[in-house]
């Protein structure tokens, strides 16, 4: 009995070993995070970015990005200029698992890269939080600010902070299928009334198409439309105050017209992303895309019976001519430096990611072999070698397009700081309404309501418009 | 205790038969150290995380406003979350169609391949059992394309009869759809542990059924079946833990039907949802945990049941 009673104590002393070790685990990471919002200020100058270029002292940055691949020429570039600063590249799958992964590795506090790739909609939300470093300096926004669009500058800024560098912009344009429009005598039309009458006469003469279709798996597509027709749900003022107003005459009118397309077969609701979306947009059922600028990339690598099928024009404007034609953005991601990245190499992480933002060796890097990246840069938008260029799939100069879309984006819009959450109950709440004979407008209070009482759960100060 | 005493077999000498009485106590010791290396992978993948759960859902992290001791407000909020409950009502319909229909099926699938009347047994076995292969979210991958109304095989096959292929994915038959993909995944697991179980009667059981001419189906209902009880209470348990803890299809589905599949369609979706999209640990942690202790009440109420059962 004796032994039976010290193999207890055996077991005993193991389990209050592995208890206390989990415990001290849990606090020593909450500690660490304390210290990680404390430190938000960069602390880099932009001479001393041009020092670390410069500079003999090898650096080795780690960088997160779902684009390794179209990426790997730009860094390539970079490297094979100054080979001291060491950029590890860690490919994260599909955009949604990159936030998924990166929103884990900050929870953990553990693993956290010195860069990562976002897209717009996502850095007031990681800006927020303090994941990602503020480089507001104000050398840095002077020299480094000047190469880039106004606009594109203004989106990598939150409440006065700057939290990276522009890479690429998604001013929206139409991808149509110019030779199904013309098989029914159908002009690409101009005006978002010209596309409801082309949609209605279309569906009569073929019912198995559509004039396009409305994304029910990702919010950007309906906002882009909100954008478009000067109708902002919301306002956001520095970072924490949103005053929430979705429930307005001119969202409400929006929303309205959207529920009429669905309910006439000229819009579509269906998810993106699955098998039947790609067979039907591969046989043509939705005969125009709205979407940002960079789809242009995915149509070429991956669409190839449609090359020379597919006309860009700029989207169908919100109002009774083209002149009034408003544009948006869908997409498009900028590079932020982490709070993690420690001191001493802030420095070169703002070097490197300003270089393959806007250095000219990077934009032709980013733009060779079939790619097009639209740069919000000067370096980019000023050079008559992109201005003039001919694209041979679309068989047209299709960056003028992209620019004169970039041009009229509806500047009259901000980015909700909690926008995953936004995204996710516009599928819980909006997406069930999006169907032929549904009451679209009906919910969006609800959504509203919904939205108010997670934000102010998370400390934010809500506005309710109703 | 078992595997102390033959393992430390080996360690007898035969010489010394008179030692016998005092290394029977250190045997045991032994034993301790044997079961260690499951102690330890039980303690760090179940009670720790556990632990750590409960430590997490007793803070709130704000995006504004930090982090503070919340007490036990994150489990008071997550007894009364209505999102909460409504997946759980979701996947006790679940449960409640899946698990006997999956223990019918399997159970007829594995008294069949028993009864002797076919011929190569070996090829309709191992073919029930392929799909248990395919990973769970390949499976449901796989279906979701193969329940596409206008280019999936359900939509090919109606439209050879030139009629519409219902919609699968549909409110009303998302639950049926995603039991269909569980039953073709683990239906023929379960067959094999219960065709195992049979396997092992001993023939003189129901030799004598069959000499005084029971038919096969009486000798199934009267003597296999009393006889492999142990087996199915324990595969309807896997399988009610299974349909509570539902996950990897719904996640896939939601993906091809966003308008049926809401982020809290079953209660581990929503602890997802929370944790990812809502940037709310701290409250997916203590859902979670209310989660498991529901589950595991369930479970204890079955195998009460089970165990009356078992003891007839």
């Amino acid at each position: 009995m004796s032994w039976n009673s010290k193999g207890h104590k055996v077991v005993c002393a193991c389990v209050g070993f592995f208890m206390i070790a989990g415990l001290s685990a849990c606090g020593s990471g909450s500690n660490n995070g304390g210290n990680r919002s404390a430190g938000a200020e960069g602390g880099v100058t932009a001479s001393q970015a041009a020092a670390a270029l410069k500079s003999d002292k090898d650096v080795e940055l780690t960088l997160w990005t779902w684009q390794a691949d179209s990426l790997k020429s730009t860094i390539d570039a970079f490297q094979s200029k100054y080979p001291h600063i060491k950029v590890k590249v860690t490919a994260t799958g599909a955009a949604a698992d990159h936030y998924t992964k990166f929103s884990n590795v900050i929870k953990a506090n553990k693993d956290i890269p010195d860069m990562t790739m976002l897209e717009y909609d996502y850095l007031p939300q990681y800006a927020t939080t303090k994941a990602l470093l503020n480089i507001n300096d104000k050398s840095i926004e002077q020299q480094m600010g000047s190469r880039y669009t106004k606009a594109a500058w203004a989106d990598v800024h939150v409440a006065g902070g700057l939290y990276g560098f522009p890479m690429d912009q998604g001013p929206i344009v139409m991808y149509s299928r110019r030779d199904l429009l013309d098989q029914h005598g159908i002009a690409i039309p101009k005006t978002w009334d010209e596309f409801e009458q082309a949609g209605i006469a279309l569906h009569k003469a073929d019912p198995t198409r559509y004039m396009g279709y409305i994304d029910t798996a990702d919010v950007r597509y309906m906002a882009a439309i909100m954008r478009q027709a000067k109708a902002p749900m919301w306002q956001v003022k520095g970072l924490e105050n949103v005053t929430l107003d979705m429930t307005n005459k001119k969202v409400k009118e929006v929303v309205d017209f959207i529920q009429r397309l669905i309910d006439e077969d000229v819009l579509e609701p269906v998810a993106s992303k699955t098998d039947e979306y790609n067979r039907g947009f591969a046989e043509g059922r939705w005969v125009t895309k709205i979407d940002g600028a960079w789809r242009s990339s995915t149509y070429e690598k991956q669409q190839q019976s449609m090359k020379g099928k597919v006309e860009i024009t700029l989207p169908p404007a919100w109002g009774s001519s083209a002149a009034d034609f408003k544009s948006a953005t869908i997409g498009g991601s900028l590079f932020a430096v982490t709070t993690s990245c420690p001191k001493d190499k802030r420095a070169a992480a703002v070097a490197f990611l300003n270089w393959i933002c806007s250095d000219p060796a990077a934009i032709k890097a980013g733009n060779s072999e079939g790619g097009i990246r639209f740069s919000p840069t000067k370096a980019y938008l000023d050079d008559a070698t992109y201005q003039n260029q001919h694209n041979d799939y679309f068989n047209q100069n299709v960056n003028a397009i992209y620019m004169e879309s970039s041009k009229k984006i509806n500047t009259d819009w901000s980015i909700l700081p909690f926008n995953t959450q936004y995204a996710t109950s516009f599928k819980d709440i909006v997406v069930p309404e999006m169907k032929k004979g549904g009451k679209l407008a009906s919910v969006f209070p609800k959504w509203q309501e919904s939205l108010k009482t997670y934000a102010e759960g998370q400390g934010f100060k809500i506005t309710d418009k109703k | 205790m078992s595997t102390a005493v033959v393992a430390s077999d080996g360690v007898v000498s035969p010489q010394a038969p008179s030692e016998a009485s005092p290394r029977k106590e250190r045997l045991q010791h032994i034993g301790m150290i044997w079961c260690l290396p499951y102690v330890i992978v039980f303690l760090g993948g179940t009670i720790i995380p556990m632990i750590y759960a409960f430590y997490l859902g007793l803070f709130k992290e704000q995006m504004i406003g930090g982090e503070r001791f919340a007490g036990m407000t994150n489990f008071i909020r997550a007894i009364k979350d209505p999102l909460l409950w409504n997946g759980f009502n979701r996947v006790a319909i679940y449960a409640i169609i899946e698990v006997p229909l999956m223990t019918f099926l399997s159970l007829l699938a594995a008294l069949m391949l028993d009864s002797q009347r076919i011929r190569h047994v070996a090829i309709p076995r191992i073919l029930l059992f392929l799909p248990y292969a395919v990973p769970n979210v390949i499976a449901a991958l796989m279906w979701s394309y193969i329940y596409g109304r206008d280019y999936g095989l359900f939509g090919q096959v109606f439209a050879l009869f030139h009629a519409q292929a219902p919609n699968m994915i549909s409110k009303e038959l998302m639950l049926w759809a995603m039991i269909n993909i569980s039953i073709w995944v683990s239906m023929g697991y379960n067959t094999l542990i219960y065709y195992s179980s049979l396997k092992a009667l001993p023939e003189e059981l129901y030799e004598s059924a069959r000499v005084d001419g029971a038919s096969e189906f009486r000798i199934a209902w009267s003597i296999k079946i009393p006889q492999i009880r142990s087996s199915v209470v324990m595969t309807i348990l896997f399988n009610i833990i299974y349909s509570l803890q539902l996950f990897n299809t719904p996640s896939m589905m939601q993906t091809i039907a966003p308008e049926v599949v809401t982020s809290y369609y079953t209660p581990n979706l929503y602890t997802y949802s929370l944790a990812f999209s809502g940037n709310d640990l701290n409250y997916a942690a203590a859902v979670s945990l209310v989660v498991g202790l529901f589950t595991m009440i369930i479970i204890s109420v079955v195998k009460m049941l089970g165990n009356r059962w078992e003891e007839k």
